[in-house]
């Protein structure tokens, strides 16, 4: 698998370059990824318990899982508009996110990796396996969360100031 | 010619009673080990060398104290943490 190029702009934003068909494809289905399908699972993985007993748990729930899911629902929507530029013309093989939108897409990728994992049951095991089995779910969603982590790294490693969170 | 003082009063704070509070991060085999330093030093203000440190732990223990302090503070740094998606929990800290 041929690794994109990630690069930083001089005005902070960040270019995807030479995004092979397999990176493509994977961030056209980025949206698609973080649909929870109805999945208790993923519904306690995305939103968890703070620790301290049932009460607290409900207390949570009512107080802070709305804020969370405005949160994702948000960084959702950004993510959505870059990739509309995957569309605007024939077949691109780059994408830029701008500087302000970045943390929403760290955020995007890590929770399409934990939906994805929540959905196929995959944990520490599956992550370790490197055996690819054609036509199986669990293994195409592996190879997903494969790649979002490979776009994660590259996007983490140019460092950039995204300021207090 | 005597002055008279007014009594002193003593101030004591509902905060400085509190017990404080432990935020804890706990490992899950899918968030990547960069991502979780990245949070913690957005998150905490902390330095690479810290917030890798810590990661470290959570990696290696399977949970690390990441700060400790007034539970409303701590209630807010974990609702943080958990719109970044990771594993965190709040523990009364021993006395």
């Amino acid at each position: 698998m041929t690794l994109p190029r990630v690069v930083r702009t001089p005005v902070g934003d960040v270019e995807l370059r030479e995004l092979s068909p397999a990176f493509l494809q994977a961030l056209r289905t980025l949206p698609a990824a973080l649909e929870d399908g109805g999945s208790e699972q993923v519904r306690r993985r995305l939103y968890p318990s703070p620790g301290g007993g049932e009460a607290a748990r409900r207390e949570w729930t009512r107080l802070v899982h709305p804020e969370l899911r405005a949160l994702f629902d948000s960084a959702r929507a950004l993510v959505e508009s870059d990739l509309e530029a995957l569309d605007a013309g024939p077949e691109p093989d780059g994408l830029r996110v701008p500087r302000a939108h970045v943390t929403a897409w760290l955020s995007a990728l890590n929770r399409a990796r934990l939906t994805l994992a929540a959905r196929f049951g995959i944990g520490q095991d599956e992550m370790d396996r490197r055996e690819w089995v054609a036509g199986d779910p669990a293994s195409h969603a592996l190879a997903r969360i494969h790649v979002y982590g490979i776009l994660q790294e590259l996007i983490l490693e140019l460092d950039l100031d995204l300021g207090a969170g | 010619m005597g002055t008279e003082t007014a009594p002193t009063i003593e101030e004591r704070t509902e905060t400085s009673l509190d017990p404080p509070w432990h935020v804890v991060v706990h490992d899950d085999p899918i968030t990547l080990m960069s991502y979780v330093t990245h949070v913690l030093q957005r998150t905490f203000g902390y330095a690479q060398a810290k917030a890798h440190r810590l990661m470290r732990t959570v990696h290696e223990t399977g949970r690390a104290v990441v700060w400790t302090g007034a539970r409303e503070q701590a209630e807010m740094y974990v609702q943080k943490l958990h719109a970044a998606q990771l594993l965190a929990t709040l523990e009364r800290a021993p006395k």
